[in-house]
């Protein structure tokens, strides 16, 4: 590791107050996105990435249009966001495999284009498809990938046994690496990746079709090279997988930023989150709908399902009141959750809005009216 | 051998991963080469079948061409083998050298290509890998070749010294060659589309040149 992963970056993470203090003042001059000049220089230095007006169209695609991104170094930044929302080629051009159209983007200062081999010598990509040799051996992989980071043949190899052992995969190592699993695959990319720890890791999806078990293992590796002073830049579809691991959020949706703050302030902004209730007889359903609507003064959504209702909350202190209701109103009950918003909601509550680029730098607080508001008009 | 069970990463071993070691010297150009010509080796170890097809092809014209033809074309079949041999050799190794385009090709759509571009290596190097890879392909296709040969009763004129610097030369050839495949195979979308441009090129070329019939009898 070089400078750039200072011992003071990883020392903010362990102090929520320093790091909430610094990020909320970058976020105002991030989102506003016209006044970048904002950032003092002792700040610009404390970024591992920095976009202004990045674009990338592909054709009449707008893959990314106008993103302004600032990820602090130390920690990681969550990039959440729907199919085609732009992710991928946001992180393929930051990784430099793509030149963007528009814009600049710069990796610990460098500049993707014209200073991409500094760039290259500081980050590592898992991408969302595995990118590792089907052909080669898991073993043969990471020698390969040792040798062309500079290790000596000797080094390579020890290395590989390290990290295949790390990585569960010793029994496969002189496997083709096609008659590995999903999750074997995975956590061979992701070991390939961090070879060499890297100051700034991209992973795209990287959990994406995991089961759960294979899944926290990649948050736990993840966590471990935070801790050792690596900056990750992650993309994902869950909410939650964000809400787990990422300091902060940047939900994209059809290449732009429809929101950015810390996963607080995103959930706040589209309220508690959601009630699910099922009634045993669909005809009842109405009725119930009409109660719920009373108690816990929110729109009531009537699902696909013809027995289900769901609601968004604000105020979860209210659905007791809603229970008691439903069955002195005698309608039976064969479901009753309360859920995080799906990714679903978070996008219709954070995109339907026709002033979404004022959104993105207000405060929470303020976002959860809104959201309020948004929801009650559909 | 079952595998996932036996060996489960859990969150102590996983963090021993994480190497915390500074990061060794870069490569230079010749070592990233050397290290990609490694990997088209193994490739050629794992998927076999590549040499096959640039093996059986030639021995299968070679004997079809001897056998068939021989006696029409030249009078009788060693003697024709004596013409027919050089040119088979030659047309071998310039299909193998399709190969790296399409190997190229194959990278870009698996992701592995996006992973070596993100490497701080001198980035040619992948390229100039695969074509030293190459190289042991074209060596091992012209020896089985030759050796069919000269079971069949081929005599060449220059003996041992003679072929040994006629397959150096067309080492060099193919070599320069395979340059044109591999930049079509980065303007190319899909290794398809590559075999047929290159087939087209190469098929009447080989027909008209002077591999199968001596020029004399042409039109
Ligand atoms: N090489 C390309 N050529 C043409 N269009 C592209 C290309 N790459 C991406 N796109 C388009 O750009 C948009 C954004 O794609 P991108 O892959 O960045 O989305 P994503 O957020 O990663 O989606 P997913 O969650 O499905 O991976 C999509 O509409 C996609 O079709
Ligand atoms: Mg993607």
């Amino acid at each position: 590791m070089t400078e750039h992963s200072s011992p003071r970056h990883t020392a903010d993470l362990t102090e929520p107050a320093g790091l909430e203090g610094s990020v909320s003042a970058d976020r105002s001059g991030a989102n506003s996105g016209a006044t970048p000049g904002d950032f003092g220089p002792s700040k610009d230095s404390a970024l591992a990435i920095e976009t202004e007006e990045l674009v990338k169209h592909f054709g009449e695609t707008k893959a990314v249009d106008g993103v302004d991104l600032a990820v602090p170094a130390g920690g990681i930044y969550g990039l959440l966001g729907p199919n085609g929302a732009g992710k991928t080629t946001m992180i393929r051009m930051l990784a430099t495999l793509l030149q963007p159209d528009a814009g600049t983007a710069r990796v610990f200062g460098h500049d993707v284009g014209a200073d991409a081999d500094a760039v290259r010598g500081r980050v590592s990509m898992t991408g969302q498809f595995a990118s590792v040799d089907e052909d080669l051996t898991g073993h043969e992989n990471l020698v390969l990938l040792a040798r062309l980071l500079g290790y000596s043949r000797r080094e390579a190899k020890a290395r590989t046994i390290e990290q295949l052992e790390a990585f569960g995969l010793t029994d496969a190592a002189s496997r083709q690496v096609k008659t590995y699993s999903g999750g074997m695959r995975r956590r061979l990319d992701i070991a390939a990746s961090i070879v060499v720890t890297p100051e700034l890791l991209f992973l795209d999806e990287p959990t994406t079709g995991l089961d759960p078990r294979n899944r926290s293992q990649v948050w736990e590796i993840i966590r471990a090279l935070v801790a050792n002073g690596t900056t990750v830049l992650l993309t994902t579809q869950y909410l939650e997988e964000a809400d787990q691991l990422a300091d902060r959020i940047a939900v994209i949706d059809d290449g732009r930023i429809v929101a950015e703050g810390t996963p607080r302030d995103l959930k706040a902004s589209i309220g508690s989150g959601v009630l699910n209730v099922r009634v045993r007889d669909p005809g009842q359903r109405e009725e119930a709908r009409q109660a719920l609507t009373r108690i816990l003064n929110a729109p009531v959504k009537l699902e696909s399902d013809p027995a289900a209702l769901s609601a968004r909350i604000a105020d979860t202190n209210r659905i007791a009141h809603a229970f008691v209701e439903l069955s002195q109103a005698e309608i039976a009950v064969t479901d009753f959750a309360l859920g995080q918003p799906s990714l679903d909601e978070v996008f219709l509550a954070l995109t339907d809005r026709d002033d979404r680029d004022t959104h993105t730098d207000r405060a929470s607080r303020d976002g959860r009216d809104k959201a309020a508001a948004g929801g009650r008009s559909r | 051998m079952t595998t996932e069970s036996g060996a489960e990463p859990d969150a102590e071993r996983l963090r021993s991963a994480v190497s915390d070691q500074p990061r060794p010297p870069r490569p230079s150009a010749l070592s990233a080469s050397l290290t990609f010509g490694w990997r088209a080796l193994l490739k050629i170890k794992h998927v076999p079948e590549q040499l096959f097809d640039v093996t059986v092809f030639p021995v299968m014209f070679l004997l079809l061409f001897t056998y068939l033809f021989g006696g029409a074309l030249a009078g009788s079949t060693s003697a024709y083998l004596q013409e027919l041999l050089p040119g088979i050799l030659a047309m071998t190794v310039v299909f193998i050298t399709i190969y790296t385009g399409i190997t190229l090709n194959d990278d870009v759509d698996e992701g592995v290509f996006d992973r070596f571009r993100t490497l701080p290596i001198w980035q040619p190097a992948v390229i100039v890998g695969a074509l030293l890879g190459d190289a042991v392909r074209y060596t091992i296709a012209s020896t089985i070749v030759i050796a069919l040969g000269l079971i069949l009763g081929f005599r060449p004129d220059g003996g041992a010294v003679g072929v040994l610097s006629a397959v150096a030369l067309l080492l060099v050839f193919s070599f320069s060659l395979s340059w044109i495949w591999t930049a079509l195979g980065f303007v190319m979308r899909s290794p398809e589309s590559l075999m047929a441009t290159s087939m087209l090129v190469l098929f009447p070329l080989t027909f008209v040149s002077n591999v199968f019939v001596d020029p004399a009898t042409m039109p």
